[in-house]
């Protein structure tokens, strides 16, 4: 793998070329720090710029333009990590070599129409084009209240990361879509180019020669952005939690219920943060035998998923599992013993090399994933993120003693359940 | 050592039969740093009736005891040495099962040897007491209330149910709690030992290992194994009816949108004899012409606000062919209106079959791109048929528009069950 940065005075180019894939990856990010407001804009604009586009302004017209790009794929996607937010236009098609030479040029050109000219008139987006993406926007939101999981892993989020931009909803709110029209979304979509940081990546098997084309054709894409200057973004949330656990419990028509917990960590390290965690999450909950599921799953019959998950932009812990109500309380006693269980170095000891190991082959899949390559090299732009195998090894040099050390700072902050029918 | 070559691809499959008879299929790469080990059983949630070598009397499975016994096999509670030694060595261990076959797996990085004679011992030597079956009934009903929650998994059994009036796939591969109840330790020995015969299973090896290595490691250890006998199993499938069983149901749900199914049982008899493969292609290029984004009934249905999302699928049940249409609407009753009204009017063109040939060619190229595609190609296709078809291109090649009309012109979608959610 062969990596190299260009730095354009409007955007960042990052090229990787590896022979382990089959396809050409292209994909923008915008970034900018997270504005609530935004969310919903980001979304909507983010189904609106796939949806048409002026030259190929039907549905239709997009979509058979991709297949004859040999089914190529051009997706949008909007994420929040952190204090920062990220519009990620992404595209994918075969490497030309399985196909046709002229697809390089041809592929690009279809990114540059989505980006550049999208299905505007007058300063704003196409009437019918916003109204149908909008409505379609608006009821997808409202069927995911039937989904048992992003319903009650919303509300726990709300609840969890109260005062920081973690406890936003992604998806944003219905009643904030009402408040956009086509001239506001489109003179949000301007400002893509204004106020945002730009970064491509390119990643596939490319030739010196292919490269120049790509290079190329990317800049005639970028060339007449002029982004103000922006200052240095930072995706870690620093906050203080109070001590106090909040308890909520909710009902509704599901049959199983949803159980969160919630650990703030006190004055952790950068070690701890970025290394320490991840082994004792990897123990707590999310190895074949880890501490959660042998105790709830193994010993007790309670669940039949039970996992813990570490986030290190907005540090806490999450233990999340589907239960049967009159399990709860037992349920919630036990989770609290796994913790506790994790600050005692016999009980660490014995799964103490498995998750080393464990944590080993999932950095191997590393190379396996072309988006989990492309966010690496998106992530370097915000972060101190080191190689894979500078990770690797320091987090060989974890040991139980910080693990121990480290469980010891973990405290409860939030109990959350969306309690279903199910007895 | 046969190889199966994959034409204009450059890649290549390796097949050996073992001392004992059973089937090794091979997929070394150094392109991963991983590997992917599977056992997979021709025994799936599709099988209710059998009948064992020359036995006279039929032998009833219990809805859902495939899943409950793919559960047992790997209870680490049962086997904690096996799971410390996955765990020891970072491996991930998984199973699943299908209407068709249930599949094991690991995926690791270190010792594949090791990690493949665990997954033997486990799937070749069940541990299953009647009391290891009933605290498992806990964990799986967990499982079912899990599935019920979501919605389109609940409308997918749904709709099986009542499209099929005598055939397996009327039944949930989990089954039904009342179903869960019944079965104990006995019962579930009495499938295994007719169904996890050497000759009803294959190993699938993929990713970074020495093909010559595993090949000796299993045939010694194939060796030192007791012989299985080789006997037939035949499974008896009820006569299914053409007809539907319900036509129409209505489901409550508190959401905005409706989601609704629309699912045509075609039998299989009344399609032309055209080669397995290709009749498929033609079907998924079909259905692909009417339903997909660049359907012109899409962009329609978007248009008039009769659509939120359209997806389609192909499902293949022994004697039928079921083509599920699956909607979110938020105008549900015109929605089922005018698809009862188009949904004959496939007529494709010769331009868009040709187009849609460049989207499976895109299909082909990608599989090959991560090893667990890979293996998921080789298994599902051996779950339901007897070889691996490595000439996937000239199939695509020989695809032929008088072909196609054939196939259209015998499409007969009346016979149809709708079930849709109202508020």
């Amino acid at each position: 793998m062969e990596y190299k940065k260009l730095t354009k005075k409007n955007y960042n180019l990052h090229c990787i070329r590896t022979d382990r894939f089959k396809a050409i990856n292209v994909d923008v990010f915008f970034t900018k720090e997270v504005l609530k407001e935004d969310i919903s804009y980001s979304n909507l604009l983010c189904d609106i710029l796939v949806y048409t586009s002026k030259k190929y302004n039907t549905k239709n017209k997009f979509a058979i333009k991709l297949e004859e790009l040999y089914s190529m794929k051009c997706n949008s996607n909007f994420f929040v990590r952190g204090n920062l937010e990220c519009i990620n236009l992404s595209t994918e098609f075969l490497n030309p070599k399985y196909t046709d030479k002229s697809m390089y040029r041809e592929s690009l050109n279809f990114l540059k129409e989505v980006l550049l000219n999208p299905n505007t008139k007058d300063e704003e987006f196409d009437k019918t084009i916003f109204d149908l993406t909008k409505n379609n926007l608006k009821t997808r939101l409202e069927a995911l209240k039937v989904n048992a999981f992003l319903k009650s892993e919303l509300q726990y989020r709300s609840i969890m990361y109260a005062g920081t931009p973690s406890a936003n909803s992604i998806l944003g709110k219905i009643e904030d879509y009402d408040k956009i029209s086509a001239k506001k979304l489109y003179t949000f979509y301007k400002k893509l180019f204004q106020d945002y940081k730009i970064d491509v990546v390119v990643i596939g098997n490319i030739t010196e020669e292919d490269e120049s084309i790509i290079f190329d054709e990317i800049d005639n894409v970028f060339k007449s952005v002029m982004p103000k200057p922006i200052n240095e973004l930072n995706p870690f949330i620093e906050h203080k939690s109070s001590h106090r656990v909040k308890k909520v419990i909710e009902e509704d028509n599901f049959k199983q219920s949803q159980l969160y917990m919630g650990y703030r960590m006190k004055e952790v390290s950068e070690h701890e943060l970025h290394y320490v965690l991840k082994v004792y999450n990897v123990i707590l909950g999310k190895m074949n035998n880890s501490i959660l599921f042998e105790k709830l799953r193994g010993e007790n019959s309670l669940c039949y998923f039970i996992n813990s998950r570490a986030n290190i932009y907005n540090p806490s812990v999450t233990i999340n599992s589907g239960i049967n109500k009159v399990n709860f309380e037992k349920s919630v006693k036990l989770i609290k013993e796994c913790i506790v269980d994790m600050t005692n170095p016999k009980k660490i000891k014995p799964l103490f090399n498995f998750a080393l190991k464990s944590i080993n082959t999932i950095l191997n899949d590393y190379y396996d994933d072309v988006y989990a390559i492309i966010d690496y090299y998106y992530k370097l732009e915000f972060e101190n993120v080191e190689s894979i195998e500078e990770e690797r090894e320091k987090l060989s040099n974890v040991t139980i003693e910080d693990i121990v050390n480290f469980g010891k700072k973990l405290y409860l902050t939030t109990v959350y359940l969306l309690e279903g029918k199910s007895e | 050592m046969k190889e199966i070559k994959f034409k204009n691809l450059d890649e290549s499959i390796f097949y050996e039969k073992l001392v004992n008879g059973m089937d090794v299929y091979l997929y070394p790469t150094e392109k991963s740093k991983n590997f992917y080990v599977t056992i997979s059983v021709k025994y799936g949630a599709n099988v209710v009736k059998y009948k064992k070598g020359n036995q006279k009397t039929q032998s009833t499975i219990i809805p859902g005891s495939a899943h409950f016994l793919e559960h047992k096999l790997v209870d680490s509670y049962g086997n904690s040495e096996l799971f410390e030694t996955i765990n020891n060595l970072g491996s991930f261990s998984n199973a699943y099962t299908t209407d068709y076959g249930t599949n094991y797996n690991i995926f690791g990085s270190e010792d594949i040897l090791t990690n493949l004679k665990i997954l033997l011992t486990l799937v070749l030597n069940p541990k299953i007491s009647e009391n290891k079956v009933n605290s498992e009934k806990g964990i799986i009903t967990e499982e079912i209330d899990l599935y019920k929650d979501d919605i389109l998994s609940y409308m997918y059994e749904k709709i099986k149910k009542n499209l099929f009036v005598k055939a397996a796939p009327k039944y949930s591969v989990l089954g039904e709690k009342e179903d869960i109840k019944k079965i104990t330790a006995k019962k579930l020995m009495k499938v295994y030992k007719d169904f996890y015969n050497i000759h009803n299973m294959f190993i699938v090896v993929v990713g970074n290992f020495d093909k010559e290595e595993v090949v000796n490691f299993l045939n010694d250890y194939m060796s030192k194994i007791a012989k299985y006998p080789k006997y037939d199993v035949k499974v008896i499938n009820e006569r299914e009816p053409d007809e539907v069983k319900v036509s129409y149901e209505e489901i409550k749900k508190d959401i905005e949108g409706s989601r609704v199914f629309y699912a045509v049982k075609i039998p299989k008899k009344k399609l032309p004899k055209i080669k397995t493969i290709k009749r498929n292609y033609y079907l998924s290029i079909l259905m692909q012409s009417m339903f997909s984004v660049s359907a012109p009934l899409y962009e329609r249905y978007k248009n008039e606000r009769l659509i939120v999302n359209l997806t389609h699928s192909i499902l293949y049940f022994g004697s039928h062919i079921v083509l599920l249409i699956e909607a979110l609407t938020n105008k549900p009753q015109e929605y089922i209106n005018n698809l009862k009204k188009d949904i004959n009017n496939f007529n494709i063109d010769e331009e868009t079959f040709s187009r849609k040939k460049k989207v499976y060619i895109n299909t082909v190229v990608m599989t090959f791109e991560n090893i667990e595609d890979i293996e998921n190609l080789i298994t599902s296709q051996l779950f339901k048929q007897k070889n691996i078809v490595n000439n996937i291109h000239d199939v695509l090649n020989d695809l032929n528009y008088k072909e196609i009309k054939s196939v259209e012109e015998c499409l007969d979608m009346k016979n149809h069950s709708i079930i849709r959610t109202v508020k």
